[in-house]
């Protein structure tokens, strides 16, 4: 029978420690006391698990005991114990496991709860009031995504640019229950918001990059529909319940995180904004087949403001899709809605 | 082999595993810290720190078993060290369940405070989130130190925490609150009844830790201390936390047993000046190195989203980084060498016969601390 090596033993009921020798004898480890005469300790190894702890070394345990055998090594062939079979055969690694489960579904359960469930309830709940505070707090994080100089301050309007503009997405929303207000904002990035409660911010960009003034029309009917369907105040309320969570775990960095994440709308509000867009514009009056153009210039707008190595950042997977789900036949003509000066007004804002 | 080394196997200066024969010698033991550690622990603060982000803080549980069982396994009595037991899983498992029953309550209150502007149930809602938490976290502490001990032994013979944690949390909100009408004067004696609600039910395997401590011996420094709070920019309460720890562990007793430490009062002190001049220092230079890089940025890419989306980067990177090294220098300069060096001047005084105890009959528990390490409690 071949020593392997020296430790010390510890019986588990008293606190006494003892060297020991450690032997292979068959399917068990057989421990040598010094200082007993008795039998030496036979540990089926099937009953045994090996552990490493840093700083104190490999421990030997056996399933049904507290004692233990403390090495500085662990014998070669340790390893090849039937290590799954031997820890199963612990209680507590058993308990571990059941209980690391059902928490893990338990848990996966509350985030679906957290982020889809609770925010299909309350959107209903909120008034229209609060939703219209909620998204003015947004706007200042808005300054900063889109780099807005001149203290973040929109363009200056003539009256008359802003009763044509409310005029026509008064015809897009007859009979909403928001307030609606038109901003444009001084910045090269091409984009529209609509934040909760009503506040519509375009940016110079935005007037830049499209082609005509129909394109803004439809622009226009795309974001109120994301504010008529709630979209902005549902992912506001899943980012609070995920900023809860994500500060939960990282401090205050996390809720910081999810803030953000309230800027962005999902595809499936994207599509929806897009079917609501073209029925509303049908509905006033206006021209249905003007998003499709708009989409597509606002896309390569945003293209060509990234430098080559970037430019997968823009490439949106489904714009494909909603290219081709808001393709018209131009027929019909239309009446543009935003006329000929208001446009060039519109084209002129923050230049001087 | 002899007889009684069973009885006596703590002796004064014994660094042996077996004491030979010798009569029971009272006094202090010379070295209790004998294994060094320290490169091992460093290196696993400094990984444990940077891992932290980019595994979304779950290396947290790795790196905490790791340097719990470095540092446990580098106090030694008579030959034989301390051993945590403990296991990451253990602790990732216990945070899933704190996160069970802590998620539903954080989002309620997430909920309510955005979304009701009403000011009576805002003023209501603070009252019972304060209320909560401080429950929860006199809940969690007595938890942490539940965990901790149940993972504890020597010579085979587990340390275990025993009392009620929802006692302990009412503890923890009532004294929290008189503590507060009392603008902070009474701390010490609420710190210190608090200490006897734990210490007195802490256990080495059937033998109870006893803890007479009373408030009246450090509000002297507590009060000339928290004057000195605001010119010393809080510095002063460290010096304090250095004579707390100190009278602890002077009346901290296992049997006829003490564990004085004759650490410098001026310990903690040193160490946090030390790690703010540090945190200070390269917070600065971390800001200089931002501004240049965001300069930087706005001559070679002026605008544009790729302009933006590199501001963010440019910024965030560095904070995170700065984020993972203040931790570690947490760790470096702060908690490890508190931790070594009051153990090192730790001496024994008194004796302790170790043939009467026997095993703690305790249930350990298989879960981690949960709600301690979802709340933070306990710094590593
Ligand atoms: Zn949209």
């Amino acid at each position: 029978m071949e020593q392997l090596l020296t430790g010390r033993y510890f019986d588990g009921r008293t606190a006494q420690g003892r060297a020991v020798r450690l032997a292979e004898d068959g399917i068990c480890w057989r421990l040598e006391l010094e200082g007993q005469e008795a039998e030496p300790l036979l540990w089926p190894r099937t009953e045994c698990r090996w552990r490493t702890i840093a700083g104190s070394g490999h421990v030997l345990e056996h399933h049904d005991d507290a004692a233990y055998a403390l090495f500085d090594r662990r014998p070669p062939r340790a390893g090849r114990t039937r290590r799954l079979f031997a820890r199963a055969s612990f209680a507590d690694s058993r308990r571990l496991i059941r209980l690391g489960v059902a928490s893990a579904l338990a848990l996966a359960g509350l985030l679906a709860l957290v982020h889809s469930a609770l925010p299909a309830l309350i959107r209903r709940t909120v008034p229209v009031d609060t939703e219209a505070a909620l998204g003015e707090q947004l706007l200042p994080q808005l300054v900063i995504v889109l780099g807005i100089g001149g203290h973040g301050r929109a363009c200056p309007m003539e009256g008359r640019l802003t009763a044509n503009l409310t005029a026509v997405v008064n015809r897009l929303v007859l009979g909403t229950r928001y307030h609606y207000q038109i901003d444009v904002y001084d910045s090269p990035i091409a984009n529209a918001f609509a934040l909760p409660g009503g506040h519509i911010v375009l940016t110079t960009g935005l007037i830049a990059a499209l082609g005509s003034a129909p394109e803004l029309v439809a622009v226009l009917a795309h974001e109120v529909t994301h504010v008529e369907k709630r979209h902005g105040l549902t992912s506001m309320i899943q980012a609070s319940g995920d900023g809860a969570l994500l500060s939960a775990v990282f401090g205050n960095a996390g809720s910081f995180a999810a803030q953000l994440g309230a800027l962005n709308y999902s595809r499936q509000h994207e599509r929806e904004a897009d079917a609501g867009a073209l029925e509303r514009l049908e509905r006033a009056g206006y021209d249905p087949g003007a998003l499709n153009p708009a989409l597509a210039h606002l896309a390569a707008a945003s293209r060509m403001s990234l430098p080559p190595g970037l430019a997968f950042l823009s490439t949106h997977p489904d714009l494909e899709e909603r290219l081709q789900a808001t393709k018209r036949d131009g027929e019909t003509s239309y009446p543009p809605g935003i006329g000929n000066v208001s446009w060039q007004l519109l084209r002129a804002l923050c230049k001087s | 082999m002899s007889d009684n080394d069973h009885l006596s196997p703590i002796h004064p200066g014994s660094v042996l595993a077996v004491q030979p024969e010798g009569p029971r010698v009272d006094g202090p033991l010379k070295r209790v810290l004998t294994r060094d550690h320290s490169g091992q622990i460093y290196r696993t603060a400094f990984w444990g720190s940077f891992l932290l982000f980019p595994t979304l803080g779950f290396y947290q549980f790795w790196q905490k078993t790791r340097l719990r069982s470095l540092i446990w396994s580098s106090v030694e009595l008579d030959g034989d060290a301390f051993e945590y037991t403990g296991r990451p899983m253990e602790l990732l498992i216990g945070f899933m369940v704190a996160m069970v029953i802590l998620v539903p309550l954080a989002a309620l209150n997430q909920y309510v405070a955005v979304f009701i502007s009403d000011s009576l149930v805002q003023t209501i809602r603070s009252v019972v989130a304060a209320l909560v938490l401080g429950w929860l976290y006199g809940f969690a502490l007595l938890s942490h130190r539940r965990y901790l001990a149940s993972r504890t032994r020597w010579r085979g013979i587990r340390f275990s925490q025993r009392g009620s944690r929802v006692q302990s949390g009412f503890l923890v909100v009532t004294y929290g609150f008189l503590s507060v009408l009392s603008l902070g004067i009474a701390a010490p004696y609420l710190d210190m009844a608090y200490q006897r609600f734990v210490w007195n039910d802490t256990w080495f395997g059937d033998e109870r830790f006893t803890f007479q401590g009373q408030g009246k011996a450090l509000i002297g420094p507590w009060l000339a201390c928290l004057l000195l709070a605001i010119p010393s920019l809080g510095l002063s309460l460290f010096y304090y936390s250095g004579v707390r720890l100190r009278y602890l562990l002077d009346e901290i007793r296992l049997g006829d047993m003490r564990f004085p430490s004759a650490f410098s009062k001026w310990m903690l002190f040193k160490a946090a000046f030390f790690f703010a001049l540090v945190a200070i220092f390269s917070g600065v230079l971390v800001i200089a190195m931002i501004g240049v890089l965001l300069g930087l940025n706005s001559t070679v890419v002026p605008t544009g989203m790729a302009n933006i989306i590199l501001n963010v980067i440019l910024v965030t990177l560095p904070v995170v980084f700065y984020l993972s090294f203040l931790r570690f220098c947490l760790f470096r300069f702060m908690v490890v060498p508190v931790l070594i060096e009051t153990v090192r001047k730790g001496t024994l005084e008194g004796m302790l016969d170790l043939s009467s105890i026997g095993q703690s009959q305790f249930s350990t528990g298989y879960v981690g601390e949960g709600v301690a390490s979802a709340l933070d409690v306990g710094a590593f």
